[in-house]
Order: structure tokens, then sequence, then C-alpha cells
């Protein structure tokens, strides 16, 4: 470790860089056995200012300081030049790989920039996706529903002693509702689920305090995943946040390198989420598993997807079916399987 | 040039940040023959004070040796420079040498100072260093013994300290290595944290206050108690393997057949050696049994 490379050293200050390198990818998670659903990412941000102690980024960055890409025309640029490459796909997009992709609009403006540029591309969907409750500067803004604001939500024990400095979970459910009023559509992010002592109690008021602010048909998606972290964030985490009791559970290693609660653990915890979200939203809604294997998608929803390729048409198909106005074309297996490495 | 001196004329200020030791092959040696290199010292207000030379000194003083040999010398660096300079090769072994000397001649924990002991900067070292200095000697004395680094001692301290004590004081019942000493402190503050209990429950739990009582090896000790509480820390990963274990060792297949034993990858493998027709006709049979199937799936629905 070199100097002030600790990445919370750098959360303190924003700084703006430019722009430099392709900023557009797909998401660094990516792997064969633990399957992603092939979301493009745009790194515009990097750091956060909130502190979870699970995050990633505590083992991920290099450079610590907290930076905001400043030349956003060119960020547009290469999203332009990339979907059009590929007029066949419809791309979704976030901005939350290595940040939170509203936290900082009061001092960036960024997102509202995205979200009028999003608004008249076609094949593509910006995701904006968030632990703040910083929502009013992209309320007014002509999205066409083509932004995504998503949340990352967890229960009220955890948001208190884990997610440090974000928005509460009631601001956030309020923020929420501001976002669905303006008829943006909304994803829900129940990642990572942490196992505890009261944690179904718990993530049933959850679902329940969401199902009160969003309707079924303004739900772009909601994506279900657990704890998980590659050994050495394990000592990081015990190290940056002493009273926390995250690493404490029955965990076990994966092929990927990374250890997650033990499989019939998770089985019961994604199960229980599963069948109260039908409860609640029916059939409708686009539900999928983040970085779990093949196996357990067929264990908890029934559904057998055996590629990357196949799960990114199937947003293609959710959308084109649901949010028509959204994704206007047909989407081509084909060659969402053919391509599926791009 | 060598002077001689009595034992008691010398001053080991400079070197306190050096544990005592006892060294079987110094004391017969000193014992027989004296002490042959002299103890080199500085002159600081009229006294002696040793730069190198202080455990010679500590075993002339055990064996009752009068008088010493000594020589003196100026050297043109600072005191600290001179006594890092000597002492290069023991801070080059320890990283609790490193953090003892610096504290000892008030060396700033800066990038600077730190990269020349080949200790990492970061903006809360000076924290991390206190709460290791703050550990009691015998603390520091283990983590100097098994050559614990800078990161392996932050993890440590991050673990339960109650724990962290009482292994310590019991070391001599299990000869915990380094790795082993870890990975107990982990898995045991862990439990503590998952059950909320305390540490006198959980050890008694895991069986440790027996095995000090039986008449078995440290290591014999620290393997069982490493099973147990490793066991314990999985209950639901032993819980699932032994009930998959007795399907399989119900199906009598005649093959072998495993399984993932983290869970993580599904389905059964099943692996046969076939030297005859019969064999192949034997596994073929028992794999149509609708009950063997039944139970293959049952595997699967657990992996």
């Amino acid at each position: 470790m070199t100097e002030s490379s600790y990445y919370r050293d750098g959360k303190k200050q924003l700084k703006f860089t430019p722009y430099k390198g392709e900023k557009m990818d797909t998401c660094a998670t990516i792997h064969d056995e633990y399957v992603c659903c092939n979301v493009k990412v745009l790194k515009s941000v990097s750091n956060c200012p909130f502190d979870c102690s699970y995050c990633f980024l505590q083992n991920y960055l290099t450079n610590p300081d907290l930076e905001v890409v400043e030349e956003t025309d060119r960020l547009i640029n290469e999203i332009r030049q990339k979907v059009t490459a590929q007029p066949w796909r419809f791309f979704r997009i976030g901005t939350w790989e290595l940040g939170d992709s509203l936290a900082l609009e009061n001092q960036t403006g960024q997102a509202k920039t995205l979200i009028e540029t999003f608004s008249t591309i076609e094949n593509a969907v910006l995701e904006l996706k968030t632990k703040s409750d910083v929502v009013d500067p992209i309320l007014d803004c002509q999205h066409n529903q083509k932004t995504v604001v998503s949340w990352s939500l967890n229960t009220d024990y955890i948001v208190n002693t884990e997610e440090h400095k974000t928005a509460s979970l009631n601001n956030r459910l309020i923020a929420m509702k501001k976002v669905v009023d303006s008829g943006y559509l909304v994803g829900l992010h129940f990642d990572p689920m942490i196992y505890y002592a009261d944690w179904e109690a718990d993530y049933m008021d959850l679902l329940n305090e969401c199902y009160k602010v969003v309707p079924s048909n303004q739900i772009a998606w909601i994506s279900i995943g657990s704890l998980r972290f590659n050994p050495e964030q394990k000592r990081l985490i015990e190290n940056n946040f002493r009273g926390s009791k995250l690493t404490c559970q029955e965990m076990v290693k994966g092929s990927d390198n990374k250890v997650r609660y033990v499989k019939p653990l998770r089985i019961e915890m994604y199960t229980k989420m599963f069948n109260k979200m039908r409860e609640f939203w029916g059939a409708d809604p686009l539900i999928y598993l983040c970085m779990e294997r093949w196996d357990m998608w067929d264990k908890i929803m029934d559904i057998q997807p055996r590629s990357i390729g196949e799960l990114d048409y199937m947003f293609a198909d959710h959308f084109n079916r649901h949010f028509p106005l959204v994704n206007t074309q047909l989407p081509n297996r084909d060659l969402y399987i053919k391509y599926q490495n791009t | 040039m060598c002077n001689q001196a009595h034992i008691d004329y010398f001053n080991d200020q400079f070197l306190s940040w050096k544990f005592d030791s006892c060294n079987k092959t110094l004391l017969d040696s000193i014992n027989i023959n004296g002490i042959l290199t002299p103890i080199l010292t500085i002159a600081v207000n009229n006294q002696y004070v040793i730069v190198d030379g202080r455990q010679r000194l500590l075993v002339a003083k055990s064996l009752g040796l009068k008088s010493v040999p000594y020589s003196v010398i100026e050297p043109d660096l600072t005191t600290s420079d001179l006594i890092k300079s000597l002492h290069s090769s023991d801070l080059d072994k320890s990283t609790i040498y490193k953090l003892r000397y610096l504290k000892h001649f008030n060396i700033p924990l800066d990038n600077n100072s730190l990269s020349k002991l080949g200790l990492p900067y970061y903006s809360h070292i000076k924290k991390d260093v206190d709460r290791i200095l703050d550990l009691s000697d015998d603390a520091q004395r283990f983590l100097h013994d098994k050559s614990f680094s800078l990161k392996e001692m932050v993890n440590l301290l991050h673990y339960s300290p109650a724990a962290f004590d009482r292994l310590l004081a019991d070391d001599a019942y299990f000869h915990f290595t380094k790795r082993t000493f870890d990975e107990s402190l982990s898995i045991i503050t862990a439990l503590i944290k998952r059950h909320s209990f305390g540490l006198d429950d959980l050890l008694t739990q895991t069986n440790y206050l027996n095995l000090i009582d039986q008449s078995i090896t440290p290591q014999q000790r620290q393997k069982k108690w490493l099973d147990d509480i490793r066991s314990m820390a999985s209950p639901v990963l032993r819980q699932t393997q032994q009930s998959i274990d007795s399907i399989i060792a119900e199906m009598a297949l005649p093959a072998v057949v495993t399984y993932d034993r983290t869970l993580e990858n599904t389905g059964v493998s099943i692996q046969a050696n076939f030297t005859s027709v019969d064999d192949i006709n034997l596994l073929v049979t028992s794999l149509s049994d609708d009950s063997v199937q039944q139970q293959i799936k049952q595997v699967m629905e657990l992996t």
C-alpha cells in the first residue's frame, strides 16, 4: 500500500477528471459459472461518498480519489458509437460500476445530461443505481422512460449497521415515490441480501414497504443477490469495520474465488424473496439473480438461462413485450447468443 | 581499542526495544571462553551505552562475570541510524522489532521512514501501530517469534481480544503456527459474533478445556480443536454433507459416487472401473433402478 492509496482517504473530496480511454464496458463481475446479465457499464464515476462495509471498492480501487468524468459529451459520443454499431441489441447501460449514480448529482449534473441523451437513443436504456435520496435534480427531465432509476435496497437493520453515510431506507423510499410519480421506470436491487437472526421478517417487511411505493407496471427489473466477497476483502471488512458482523456467518468459496453463504442458506433466502415478490407484484416483473450459478436459477425460479447471451436476450424480450415504447424492436435470440461476448 | 570495565558500568537504553533471549550456544561459549567479541558502545554523558552486544552482556551477568571487554566508537551517524545499521539483520526479520525500534527512537511514521524499513504507509498506520505496541510484551514476543507481518498483525487485532489473550496464554498446549493461530481466532471470533456467546461458553462447547486436560501432544490437541471449531462454524454444510453421504451410502452402486463438498457445483460424479462386460451391465442395471435414480435426484436437489 503506497501513500494515500487507502480507499477511504479519497472519499472526502470530489475531483473532476478528463475523459481518458474507453469508459463503456461489460460489467466487471462477468464469470463463466456465476451468471452475469451482460449489462454494460459506463465508468463515469469512480469511488463513492458512502461507506458500505461490504463494498468491493475497498479491495478494487487502486486510485482512491472520488472522481467524475467532466467531459460528458465525450462519454455520450462513445455510447452513441457503441450502440449504433449493434443496432439489433437492446443495451442496458449503468453508471454504478465504480460508484453511486446519483449521490453526487447536485454537484455534477451528469445524470440529468445522460437521461436527456438516452431519451433519444433508440436501442438503449440508462440505469442509474443509488443508495441516496438525491432525485430532485432529475424529476423534471425529459426521460421517455429510457432511464431506469434503481435503488440498492436493504433492511433497516442492514442500512443502519452496514451502509454507512447512505440515505436511510425511509428516505430512499420517499425518493423512490417521487421518481415513480415522475413516470420513470424503477429497478429494485435486493443485493446483497445479508443473513442475520431476523433476516426473514425484515426482508419481508422491506418488500412490503417497496410494494406500497412501486406499482408492478413501473418495475423495469428486480435483482436478488447475496453477500459475496473475495478472501482478501474479508480481511479488509474486518479491518475497516470492526463492529461489523458481516463476515461471521457460514460461507464457502466458489470457483470465482468469492465466498458466499452456503448454498442451502442462499436457496432459502432467495426462494422466500422470490415468492413474496411474485405474491406482491404478480408474474410480470422481470426478476433475476445476480452472480449466481445456473442451477440456482432453476431451483429458485424454474428457468434455465444457459448463457449470458440468453439472459441478455431475456431482458430485451421482456422490455419489448412489457415496455414496447422503450424497446420497440423484436429481439433476435440468435444474434444475442452469437455476439454474447461483445 | 578494547578495554575492560565493570559489568554494571554499561547502559543498554538504545537496545531495550529488543527482547531478551536465552541463547544456549552463546551461554556455553561465554562460560568457557569469556566474551571474545567486545561489546560495542558509544559514550553518552560519561556512560558507556551499548550499541551492539546486549545479549553478550546479559549472558555475562547471568554467569556472574564482574567485568567485560568493550570498545568505544564515535560514529558519524545519528544514534537511530547507527542502531539500524548494526541491527539490520534482526530488523529485517521481525516486523515487531521494526515497530518497537521506530517507537523507541520517536521516529515519525511517515512514508519516508516506513519505506526505509520496508513497511507500508497509509493514513491510519499510527493507530494500528499504537494498538500493536499496546499489546503485552508476551503478545509482542509471540508475534515476533512467529514472524507476523504488519498486515497479519493488524488482522489479528480485529479478532476478539479475549480470545487472543486466551490462545496466547495456552499456546504451550497447542503450539499454534502462524496460520492455525489466525484461523482459530478467526473462527472463534465469528462464532462469538454469530451466536453472541461468551468466550468461556464457547471454549466449553468446543471441547477446549477437556482437550487441555488430555494427555496428547500439542499438535494432536491443535488438530482436534480446529476440527471441532471448523465443524461448529459450518453447521448447514456439515448437516447437508451428512444427508448426501447417507443417500450415497444407501445407493450401493458398483461405482464411486462423489460430489462437490462445498455444494457449489451441483450434481454427482459417478466413476466406475470396468474389467468385463458384466461390470458394465451391473452398473447399467443399478442405474436403471428407480430407487437409485430417485436417490441421485435427491443428491442433485441438495447440491
